[in-house]
């Protein structure tokens, strides 16, 4: 009997062609649409977790409540025992100074008159013990020109900057800064690589070199403005990150200059902004059980009014009506499998696409603000894009089916077969 | 010939709720068909001859009564059993012939026979030995869509006939088919009766029909008012 219901099925393009067009199409939507928002929100909370917040964040109490001001005299002291501290208490985290800075750097001409000047934003990263630093910075796969500083006195520009300078590779730059003590610093670096980030409010203005180095230069030895921490395993886990926020701020005492934890969600709105994205997620799924639902319902209920002549024979020529109750929720169950199949195929498609070669955005975001979002953004595949188009795929029909099979069960079979003859 | 019982009807009563009060379709009705008979249910639309066929036929049952074949009383039959009864022993024939329009003439006689869980050998080769009765080989792979009504009528007949019913029962089956065809299938059907022994039950209003008919039972409002069963030798013509 089921060899015989394929038949009908490959046959009858209303019942397999196009309930599973709808069923692809809708979960390759649902897929695509999962990858991309994974990678293009996701992708900018991990670039703002990266270059800005970190999973968790130790900076002083007075930095914290002047919004994250980066001036020296608020920056920590002692770095190395409180990073040390942080790595024995919380194993699960790899901890970071860094130092941000502004200032300006001055390009010289020969005579020593000022040939170009600008602003920078100045990092000061751990550049040459850990490649962590390098990566949470993408500075290898940003390189542009030349490579990476190697010893004391290198530094990297952004590409933006270095053409706005006019400053080449290997020519020597002084940043103009204050020290901790409002004392004025001079320090004269070389130009060893360019890099770019491909966000905005990076690539404009910034200076990167090792830590230890710019310490030096702004007269401060042990100091840094902050130390960030990262979750070794699977990124951000919030619930930890609070957990050990609060852990730590118990025993810290609270003046102006003792260090201070926040998370992430503290940051930059970011909590909304997660909790959005949770939702966002959450919405898109319903909208597309809803939406799919809705309309395999439909095609399920006409497709229930086409097949009342052959429910109808069937149940004269004595099938149980059990037995056509399930052959129709077997229907929909193959089809749900292989439209889900292949919609979750063709939807991997495009979001491999834009994982791989991503979204030029910066026609479409115009004045972002402080958030790092990357100019080419990146759909990214995860792995619940493989299961996610089951929900609306497999179940909204069979639910449909389930619903609207119910007609055959309920009404009686001479009703069936009288409603034929009016057919 | 052998006077056998093959279905009964003792006092049945099918109420239908209409309007806020009960309508008999049928109202105490009894009768006895016996193995072998070509008979009909006649009388004027709205009589119940279509709604007594449908409770012969295990599709419907009775507000009161007992319909019973082969012994068994089908209404006290669990839907599963009535539905295995009408698997094994009954057969209908539509008036709008109800063939499956995606399957080929074959699939569609061969249905019954799949549902009997049959080899597919066993089911070949008696599709073929239907199909030749109803002289249809060569339409085995056509479409519905591509025969003419007493075609497909045929098809149906040999649907119904394929897997060898205790009874076979035809609403109004020359309804939809022109003089000449309703002639011929009439004539096959009463071939099957004779050669094979079938036994049918049918409705109609239809004077071609009644002519071939061997029994004719009226009914006028849901109660048998003629049965007139034809003497011996007027049965063959
Ligand atoms: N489901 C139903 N609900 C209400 N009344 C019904 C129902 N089915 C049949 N009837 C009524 O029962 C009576 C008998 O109907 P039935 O279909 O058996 O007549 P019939 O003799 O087959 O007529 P026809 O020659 O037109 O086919 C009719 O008056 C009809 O209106
Ligand atoms: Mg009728």
């Amino acid at each position: 009997m089921i060899r015989f219901l394929l038949k009908g099925l490959l046959r009858d393009r209303h019942r397999s062609l196009f309930p599973l067009l709808v069923i692809s199409l809708g979960v390759a939507l649902l897929v695509l649409f999962q990858a991309w928002l994974q990678g293009a929100l996701y992708g900018t909370l991990s670039n703002q977790a990266h270059f800005r917040t970190g999973h968790v964040k130790l900076l002083t109490r007075g930095a914290w409540a002047e919004n994250q001001s980066s001036s020296l005299d608020l920056a920590l002291s002692q770095v190395e025992t409180l990073k040390n501290e942080l790595a024995t208490s919380y194993p699960d985290l790899n901890f970071f100074p860094r130092l941000r800075f502004g200032g300006l750097l001055d390009v010289p001409d020969a005579k020593g008159e000022t040939r170009s000047q600008s602003p920078i934003l100045g990092f000061g990263l751990e550049l040459f013990n850990h490649k962590q630093e390098i990566q949470a910075f993408h500075l290898q796969e940003g390189l542009a020109q030349g490579r990476l500083p190697q010893g004391p006195g290198e530094i990297l520009l952004t590409l933006d900057l270095a053409e706005k300078l006019q400053l080449t590779l290997g020519e020597k730059a002084t940043l103009i800064s204050n020290d901790p003590n409002g004392g004025m610093v001079i320090h004269n670096f070389t130009l060893v690589g360019m890099v770019r980030f491909g966000i905005k409010p990076l690539d404009r203005a910034s200076l990167i070199g090792d830590l230890k180095d710019l310490q030096r230069a702004l007269g401060m030895r042990k100091g840094a403005t902050e130390i960030v921490g990262f979750f070794k395993e699977k990124g951000l886990n919030r619930p930890r990150a609070l957990e050990i926020k609060r852990h730590f701020n118990q025993n810290h005492p609270l003046s102006e200059l003792s260090p201070q934890m926040i998370t992430l969600s503290d940051q930059d709105g970011l909590d909304t902004y997660l909790d959005q994205i949770e939702s966002w997620m959450s919405w898109i799924l319903i909208f597309f059980i809803g939406l799919l639902g809705f309309i395999l319902w439909n095609l399920g209920l006409i497709n229930g009014l086409r097949r009342y002549r052959e429910m109808g024979l069937r149940l004269a020529l004595g099938e149980e009506k059990k037995q056509i109750y399930q052959s129709l929720l077997l229907e929909a169950l193959v089809l749900g499998l292989v439209g889900t199949f292949l919609g979750t195929s063709i939807g991997l498609l495009p979001a491999y696409y834009l994982q791989e070669v991503g979204l030029d955005t910066t026609k479409i975001l115009t004045g972002n603000q402080n958030f790092m979002i990357q100019n080419q953004v990146h759909a990214k595949i995860i792995f619940s894009n493989l299961w996610v188009g089951f929900f609306p795929g497999l179940f909204a029909p069979f639910l449909g089916t389930l619903i609207s099979g119910l007609g055959v069960f309920r009404k009686n079979t001479a009703q069936i077969l009288n409603q034929l003859e009016s057919i | 010939m052998r006077q056998e019982p093959l279905l009964q009807a003792k006092e049945v009563d099918k109420i239908y709720p209409v309007g806020g009060h009960d309508f008999y379709a049928l109202k105490n009705l009894s009768f006895t068909l016996n193995r072998g008979e070509f008979a009909g249910l006649i009388g004027p639309s709205g009589s119940g001859k279509t709604t007594l066929l449908n409770l012969l036929g295990a599709l419907d049952t009775p507000n009161r009564g007992t319909i019973e074949l082969l012994g068994e009383k089908l209404s006290h039959l669990s839907a599963n059993k009535q539905a295995l009864f009408r698997r094994l022993h009954i057969s209908f024939i539509f008036q709008t012939y109800n063939l499956l329009p995606l399957y080929s003439v074959f699939e569609n006689v061969e249905l019954p026979l799949i549902l009997l869980k049959l080899e597919p050998k066993e089911r070949k080769k008696r599709v073929h030995e239907a199909l030749e009765w109803l002289s249809l080989m060569d339409k085995a792979q056509a479409k519905p869509s591509q025969l003419s009504g007493g075609q497909a009528q045929r098809v149906a007949i040999a649907r119904a006939m394929v897997k060898n019913p205790e009874i076979i029962l035809a609403d109004e089956p020359t309804a939809n088919l022109d003089s000449e065809a309703s002639h011929g299938i009439l004539k096959t059907l009463r071939q099957i009766n004779e050669e094979k022994g079938a036994t049918f039950l049918f409705s109609t209003h239809d004077d071609k029909v009644i002519g071939y008919l061997k029994r004719k039972i009226t009914l006028t409002d849901g109660q048998i008012v003629h049965d007139l069963s034809l003497p011996e030798p007027l049965k063959k013509r």
